[in-house]
Parts: structure tokens; sequence; C-alpha cells
């Protein structure tokens, strides 16, 4: 019954409701599972093409932040969802626990920085784009630091750097904007920011 | 808590609430008046829509300030006006224990749970320590499940830890809404079992209801509350008196009636009007005895009316062998690296017939459904379709009907289940089943029974099976959309196919299936005519499960029958 | 997974303690380019697990394998497409392990990747999750209205799971099986969405669910369990920086 209510927002429209809190953790939960199948492909990719296979596959990984940001619009919902993912690797108990959430840390400034710069107001498909590509600058400085590119060839690295933005754009802007959209149809989502923008015609 | 509790002030006092959620049209609740005692136990009926939890959700102030509605009238909780205070304040006074079970946990362990709402409340640890032993005893669970982690728990299990989470609140007032839903008959025994100790150990606390499981309830409620499809309050009786003297309102209403009254009920119909108004199907029996030693002339009354009050409900047993369709030979199933689920299995299925799955939960009724259907390949054994049926698709309808919806829109739902060249029958279709005025809403946004015709619509649709099962096909439903649904699955009946219906609710069994399969722990433990099984009192408990309605008084109308 | 209560004296540490140890050796690792360092650092890890934690060895090498991949597409990523000039930096300014340089940085970045993994590793197996969310609300001033969201959000994992098992069943029963494969796989997004409306559903339940039993924001609670610091915190901290700068020295000096 309580499923396709409206629910009131916030005092203040910066702050998270209870709802909104459990709806990022749980959205970070789901795509933790999620990811966990995009990781074996990773994985042998990684074996076998070497590091390229992550700059191809990294968007997915960021898709969490801009689904949040997408359907709640309120400020670090981008943030939140992909450290709370990376929190919940650890609570379930998997080895890489630690490193995803600094990688999470990294990964969610990057996706949150065009959000805060249009002053979380703007949804639109250029906005999440740039929330994915910025998530993979972020993540490309972040990993040249942890695995010392400075020792691979330029060439290379151009290549990655390349390859991670566009699949941050393509895999975690684009993808985002497609599953907000299609979750908003089945009208679970009332009640929250995007279902005001929505019939308030934004 | 305040000491509001002087004499007079009644726990709850609505006066003319009307609520209207965001964005619907429709009211939710419509001017609705009342008063429920301090100490007092009462159940909330109506037909499914949300009215019910609607009210519960006013009482502490959800309604409006996080779920957004407008909200006319005044609500007043133990002389304090609601609109006064905030969520967390209003707490307080109310514990509430809800039907999904893991949407409410919200702790890693057993005494985490239970602590949570006092850590809340700034409770001392040390008190808190107390009364968490308490709270566990209270529940029927012992001391050691304290530091159990929850996750290992069975939903039964995982309920108690919750109504201890409730007690251990010492709230004034405590709201159980639709608590045993989705556990299975041994769990929901258990459960209502520790809500009777609750209820039976003093008259302290205030029990507000929201259930349709009668037999185990009625038996503790001072007065039934009943709400309408419109959300208006149309009756406050006893028990008795509501589902005795003004029956015609609550079958009306679509609301489940407890099958004593509708025995007696049936039976004043028949001219064999007693004064006794039994409640429970225990009651009844003691009811006719009497009656019957009083008038033996009315024995033979009573006797056809008994009859044909359990006819409705028992499916008539069939005459005519169909052609068997599909033949399952010792099969097993263990997913990759993990037990069992299925072992040792042997099954056959007759075109014309309806069969139906029961067991307890976690026995593995839906992976013999999938296997069944063909969806899941048997890792042991041989599954083989017999005759016509060789080839041809078999349909299963999940329990979930989300599950498997893929249109956007009602329309494109049928759309996609239909061959090309088949599309003009959709609007047909719909309109048959009443979904035509939804056919461009999105498949979510339907109620839970409209969710459940379209689902088992789209798989019926699809064409012609050989086989249909249907997975927990009443589950959420009440009782005017249960008989619909019965409907429905009794006119798919065809001599060359064959319908499994797996379910809990064991009186939806009993109304359609000829024979009836019982699963425990993964074997066949018996596979028999529907009579046989379902009137076999003893095999029905230790399978964990309970005798439907129509077969509890089969004792005496065998006794009336001499 | 019982986590059993056995007087491990890794679980005695406080959580947050073991992670400003794990982020330490993470920056340490990060920092220094020299295989020695990572093998050393890896080796006293590992040992620290196998003794203390009782991990099976055979049990530490199944979860460093990811680890090992992902080190090994480092490692030859460098023999295939070193930098031009030979300027690695030997941070640590002692001779380099291997003789080839481009062989020598892959080395070490693959000894780095399994350092990662072994910290990361110890620290999970090490630390209860309960205890971990517990530390951070009552000492590092996680606001409870999140933490609890969190473990709210856990409960639902194992219906994920039995959820997506049925969603895949549904739509292969749906699905067209005579369409290519391509048609298949652009309804793969498909499968996301019943998943995430029905948590969406679940969330908004347990919200209320934690309202109506007091849960704001901002307040004040009490707490049944007690995270504490004691002196077991302290020895560990001391024994962790003892070790690194041992593991240090040692790497410097060859």
């Amino acid at each position: 019954m309580t499923d396709t209510l409206h629910f009131q927002p916030a005092k203040s429209e910066r702050a998270w409701t209870q709802r909104e809190t459990v709806i990022v953790a749980a959205l970070g939960i789901v795509f933790a599972v999620l990811y966990l199948a995009w990781v074996q492909l990773w994985l042998l990719g990684q074996a076998a093409i070497g590091p390229l296979s992550l700059d191809i596959l990294f968007g997915f990984w960021c898709v969490v932040s801009v689904v949040a940001a997408y359907i709640i619009r309120k400020p670090f919902v981008a943030f939140g969802s992909e450290v709370i993912a990376a929190i919940a690797e650890v609570l379930t108990g998997n080895p890489a626990g630690l490193i995803l959430v600094l990688t999470g840390v990294v990964q969610g400034a990057g996706a949150e920085l065009p959000f805060a710069l249009t002053r979380w107001r703007n949804y639109r498909l250029p906005t999440l784009l740039a929330s994915g590509a910025s998530a993979a600058i972020f993540s490309f400085v972040y990993t040249w630091i942890r695995f010392s590119y400075g020792t691979l060839a330029p060439g290379l690295l151009i290549a990655m750097a390349v390859l991670r933005v566009l699949s941050g754009m393509l895999l975690a802007g684009l993808l985002g904007k497609l599953i907000g959209d299609a979750l908003y149809r089945t009208g679970v989502l009332s009640g929250l920011a995007i279902d005001a923008d929505k019939r308030g015609g934004g | 808590m305040s000491d509001a509790d002087a004499a007079g002030t009644p726990a709850i006092d609505i006066d003319g609430l009307s609520v209207r959620y965001s964005f619907r049209e429709q009211l939710a609740l419509a001017d609705v008046s009342l008063r429920i005692e301090a100490g007092e136990r009462v159940l909330l009926l109506g037909p499914s829509g949300g009215g019910k939890s609607t009210l519960a959700l006013c009482l502490n102030g959800l309604v409006p300030k996080s779920i957004a509605a407008a909200v006319v009238g005044a609500v007043r909780v133990r002389g304090r006006d609601v609109r006064d205070g905030s969520v967390p304040e209003l707490a307080g006074d109310i514990a509430y224990v809800f039907q999904d079970v893991d949407s409410q946990l919200c702790a890693l362990t057993v005494e985490d749970e239970i602590a949570f709402a006092l850590e809340n409340r700034c409770v001392a640890p040390v008190e808190i320590d107390r009364r968490l032993d308490a709270a566990l005893e209270q529940a029927g669970l012992p001391v050691e499940f304290r530091r159990r982690r929850t996750q290992t728990l069975s939903g039964g299990e995982k309920q108690k830890v919750l109504l201890a989470a409730a007690l251990a609140q010492d709230a004034a007032i405590t709201v159980f809404d639709e608590v045993t839903s989705q556990l299975d008959p041994a769990a929901t025994a258990a459960t209502y079992a520790a809500v009777a100790r609750l209820a039976g150990g003093g008259r302290e606390r205030t029990l507000l209801f929201i259930d349709h499981k009668l037999e185990h309830l009625l038996p503790l409620i001072d007065r039934v509350l009943l709400l309408d499809a419109e959300g208006r309050l149309i009756a406050a009786e006893p028990p008795t008196t509501l589902f005795h003297e003004r029956y015609a309102l609550a079958a009306e209403a679509g609301v489940w009636c407890p099958p004593a009254a509708e025995l007696f009920q049936a039976l004043r119909g028949a001219g064999v009007a007693l004064a006794e108004r039994p409640l429970t199907l225990a009651e009844a029996a003691d009811a006719l005895e009497r009656a019957a030693g009083r008038q033996p002339v009315w024995r033979t009354a009573i006797r056809d009316g008994l009859r044909r009050w359990s006819a409705v409900r028992r499916a008539p047993p069939r005459t005519d062998e169909g052609r068997p369709l599909l033949r399952l030979d010792s099969i097993g199933f263990a997913p990759r690296g993990g037990p069992a689920i299925l072992a040792d299995l042997s099954l056959t299925l007759q075109g014309g017939e309806i069969l139906g799955l029961v067991g307890r939960n976690g026995a593995g009724k839906s992976t013999l459904g999938q296997i069944m259907s063909g969806l899941l390949a048997p890792t042991r054994g041989e599954r083989r379709m017999l005759g016509d049926a060789a080839g041809r698709p078999m349909r299963f309808v999940f329990q979930n009907p989300e599950h498997q919806f893929v249109g956007a829109t009602v329309r494109a739902e049928l759309a996609a289940s239909l061959p090309k060249d088949g599309q003009e029958q959709v609007e047909a279709l719909l309109c048959e089943a009443g979904l035509w005025p939804l056919r461009d809403a999105h498949p979510y946004e339907l109620s839970q029974g409209q969710k459940r015709r379209l689902s088992v619509l789209a798989v019926v649709a699809a064409g012609a099976t050989p086989l249909l099962v249907l997975d927990e096909p009443s589950y959420g439903l009440d009782a005017r959309a249960t008989g619909q649904l019965q409907a429905l699955i009794a006119g798919q009946r065809r001599a060359d196919r064959a319908i499994v219906v797996i379910s809990h609710d064991l009186d939806l069994v009993a109304a359609l299936c000829d024979r009836v399969a019982v699963l425990e722990r993964g074997r066949l433990v018996r596979c028999d005519r529907a009579d046989t099984v379902l009137g076999d009192g003893r095999f029905l408990a230790a399978m964990g499960l309970a005798m439907p309605a129509a077969y509890r008084l089969q004792g005496w109308l065998d006794a009336l029958a001499a | 997974m019982r986590w059993p209560p056995e007087p491990l004296r890794l679980r005695r540490v406080n959580p947050l303690s073991k992670l400003a140890a794990a982020l330490l050796y993470i920056a340490a690792a990060t920092l220094v380019f020299d295989a020695l360092f990572q093998l050393l650092l890896a080796a006293a890890v590992a040992v620290a697990l196998i003794a203390l934690e009782r991990v099976g060895p055979l049990a530490l090498l199944k979860a460093m394998l990811p680890f090992a991949l992902v080190g090994f597409g480092y490692l030859w990523a460098n023999l295939l497409f070193p930098a031009s000039t030979a300027a690695y930096s030997e941070s640590l300014g002692a001779p380099a392990l291997l003789r080839d340089p481009a062989a020598n940085a892959g080395a070490a970045l693959f000894l780095r990747a399994l350092s990662f993994g072994l910290i990361s590793y110890a620290f999970v197996r090490s630390t209860d999750p309960a205890d971990l969310v517990r530390a951070l609300m009552q000492r590092a001033r996680l606001p409870a209205f999140i933490g609890f969201s969190v473990f709210s959000a856990l409960q639902f994992l194992p219906y994920l799971r039995d959820d997506l098992r049925q969603i895949r069943l549904a739509r292969s029963m749906r699905a067209d099986r005579s369409a290519p494969w391509r048609a298949r796989l652009r309804t793969l997004p498909g499968l996301a969405v019943p998943l995430l409306a029905s948590t969406v559903r679940k969330a908004s339940r347990a919200a209320i669910s934690m309202e109506a039993r007091g849960l704001h924001h901002p307040m004040v609670r009490t707490s049944l369990r007690a995270s504490t610091f004691a002196r077991a915190d302290a020895v560990f901290l001391v024994c962790a920086l003892l070790v690194l700068v041992l593991v240090w020295l040692t790497a410097a000096r060859l």
C-alpha cells in the first residue's frame, strides 16, 4: 500500500529524508550485486588485454551515482551512493572491500562534481554525461597514483584515458538516465524530486 | 510515557478523519470517526486497497508528516492531538509490526534489533538489557537468540524478533499490520500464539490488528471496525454482532468472513435459525452438536446445509482419468555447488486435472513448478512430455507478477504475449478482465489483484498450453479478488491441459484441486485425491499445514449422516 | 555466517584502529615504488593473517586470485608498453630487484596489487560488520540515520539474489528463443528495472518502520553495546607501525 505513495519533502530542500537515505543505501546494495557480475567480466579482460579492460568497462561502476542523483536530486547523493555501495561490499565480506571504499570515495567525488557545479538543479543529459566523465577523470588520476602509470607508454595512457572518459559518459551518464527514466515509468518514484520535476514539466 | 491514562481518556480518538494522498483522486479514508478505549483489542477489516494501513499510520503522524497527504479531521492519541508533536515524540506511544519482515529489520543481530527503538528513546543500556530478555520470552524466543544474526533466522523467527522489538517498547498502543501475510501456516500459528499470550496477559496495552486470518484472532477481539472500499467506516461492532446479525454488510464489503459465520448464515438461509453465534469452527461444531441434540428434527436440515456449504468449497472428485501429459521420473535438483532442493521425485500429470502443490516454506514447491514447466532443467532424473504435449510450450505464472511483466503499459504487456496476428484480441481480453480503463497505465501501478489478473491473463493469452503452473496466485488478494481468481483458474480447465496450483492457501486448494501433492524438504511425501489428503488432520499437522475449513467439520458431517 | 566470539587478538581491536592501520599501509604501498618493499609488506600482512586470524594458506591464495589477476594485467602492460625512457623512480634508492627496468616495474606493480589485496582482506576479514558501523556511529560521527539505513539495506541482499534469479527465469520464459543474441542483449537493462522497483519500494517501507521507532536526525541516542578503545588498540597500532618501519628499513638497505 505504501508502495506508490507520495512522500513529504524534507524541511530543507537539501536534507535527505529517511526514505531517500534508505533508497540511496539500497541502490548501492543492488548495484553492488550487479557489479559482481560485471567484475567477472573485468577480471577476465584484465588478464587478457591488460588495464584497458578496466577503462572500457569502467562506466558501469559509476552508474549508481548517476541513477541515484537523477532520481533524488539532492546534494551528495551521487557521492553517498557510490560510497555506500562500496561499504556494503565490506559488510558482506568481499576481500576487496576496503579498496572499493577508497575507489568509491574518489569516483563518487568525481561524479558529484558536475552536480555541485550546477548547484544540484540541473539533471539534463549533458550534466549526467559530465558526471560520468568527471568520475572517469578522478578515477584516472587516482589509479595513476595507485599503479604508477608513469611507467607506461604515453600512447597507452592516452588510450586508457579516452576510453575511460567515453565509458563513463556512456555506461554511467547515458545508461543512468535510461535506467532512471525506465524506473520512473513504473511509478515507484512518486514523491521523489524526479517526480516533482517531471510533473512540473522539468 | 505520560500519565494520560486518567479514567475516561480513550487511547485513540478520531473525529471526522479524511485522508487523500497526493496525486490521487480517491479518498483513502472518508470522514472516519471512532474511539478506542485503553486496553481494548480492535480488529480493523476492509478490502485491500490501503484505507486500513493509512489509519494506522495516521496514529503516529507519519501521515501526513512523512507521507504526503491532505488530512482533514482530528486524531488524538492518549489525549494528545497528533498534529502537535513530531513523529519521534509520538513514536513513544505506539509500536508497530508490519508485514514485510525484511524491510523492517535494521540491525544485524537480534539484540540490536530489539534494542533499536529503545536506544532511539535514550533508554539506559542497563534498562535495555533488562527489557530485552523479557521481550524475547514474551515473543516465544529463547534467550540464547540474543547474539544470533538476523540473517540466519527463518521468516517466522524474524517476525518473532520484530514482535519482541515491539513488545520491548512497552508502548501504550501496539499495531499489528498483517503480520503473518508472508509466513507459512506453521509460522503463522506460532506468531498468533505469541500474540494470544500477550493479549491474555492483562489489559495495559491497547492492541490494534489489521488482518484477515480471523480464525486465530477473533477470540481475542473486543470490537471489529469495518471499512469499505471508499474508506468509510461502516461498522464498529463486537465480532459476534458483525458476523452474524450484520453478516450481509461484511460480505458486501468484500472482506474475509469467518467460515463459521458463513456456515451459520447458510444454515439460516436453509431455515435453520440457531441462537448461537460462533466465530471459530470449533465453536460452530459445539453449537451444532448442542442444536442437533436439542432438536433432532433439525438434523437433516443441518446436514444438508453443511453439505451445501462445504460442497462449494471442495472441488468435486473427478470421475474420468485424463491422458497422461507429463512424467517426472526420480528427478532431483541441486543448484551448482549447493545442497539438493529436490530429491527423488516422481509424478505424472494428467490432462483435465488441477493439481494442488503444498508444503512448508522452503520445501521446494516453486522449484518443482519451474521444473514441471520446463523453465529449469532437473539435475537428476528425467522430465518427459507425453503424447500431444510433447514440444509445446508450458506456462508458468510467477509468484511476483512484476517479475514477468515486460511491457511498459498494460496493453503492451498483453500484446507481447499474443502472436503478431492475434493483436485484435487485446482489447477484448482486457475488457473481459476489467482492465481496459487501465490500459495505458504501467503494470506496476496496478493493485495487487489487478496485477495478478494481468499476469495470469498474459500467460493464458499466449496460447493453448498443455500445462499451466501458478505460483501462489492468491497471495495478497482479498476475498472478492480471490473469488474472481478462483473462477478464472477453474475456467482454464481443458481435457488436454493440466493445471498446477502452488499455494499456502489450502482453502483455495480445496476449492479448486482434484489431487494434492505434498512436498516436505524436497521430497514428495504424498500425492493423492484432494479429499483424502486434505481430510487427514494428523498428516496435515505433521506437515505444518492448516486444514481447510471445508474439511474441519467433516467429522461432524459424517456423524450427522449416520 | 557466524562471527565466532573467539578471543582472536585482531577481533578485540576496535575497527577504527584497524582502519587507521590499513589506510596507513595502503598509503605506504602506494607511495613507495620498490618491488622488495611490496614483497615484504605483502608477506608481513599474509603472516599476520595466517597467524592471528587463522586463515588457511589455501583460502588466502584463493581470495588473492582476483588481485593477482589485476596485478598480472599491470605486469604485462609494463612489459609490452613501457615508457620510452628508463626513468623509473626507485623511490627507496635501493637497487632494483630485477635487472630489466620494465620487468622490475611490472613486478613492483604486481606485488603492489597483491599488497592492496592482502591489506583489504585483512581488514574485512577481521572486522565484524556490526562493530564497524557501530564504531563509525559512536566514534566517527556517522549519523545514525545513515548507519541504520545501511544495515536496513543489507537485509535486502538475500532477496535480491533470489529476485534476480526469478526475473531471469521469467524473462527467459517470455523471450523469443529464435531471436538473435543481439536483440536479447538489448533486453538486459530490462532486468534491472523490476529489481530496482521492488528495491525502492522496500526502501520506502524500511524508512517508515525506522521512523515509527523514533529514528530522526539530528538525534542523541544511547547504545546497548559501546564501541571502546582499550589497551589492545594501543598494542596493535604500535606493532603495526613497527612492522611497517621494519619492512621499510629492510627494503631500503638491500
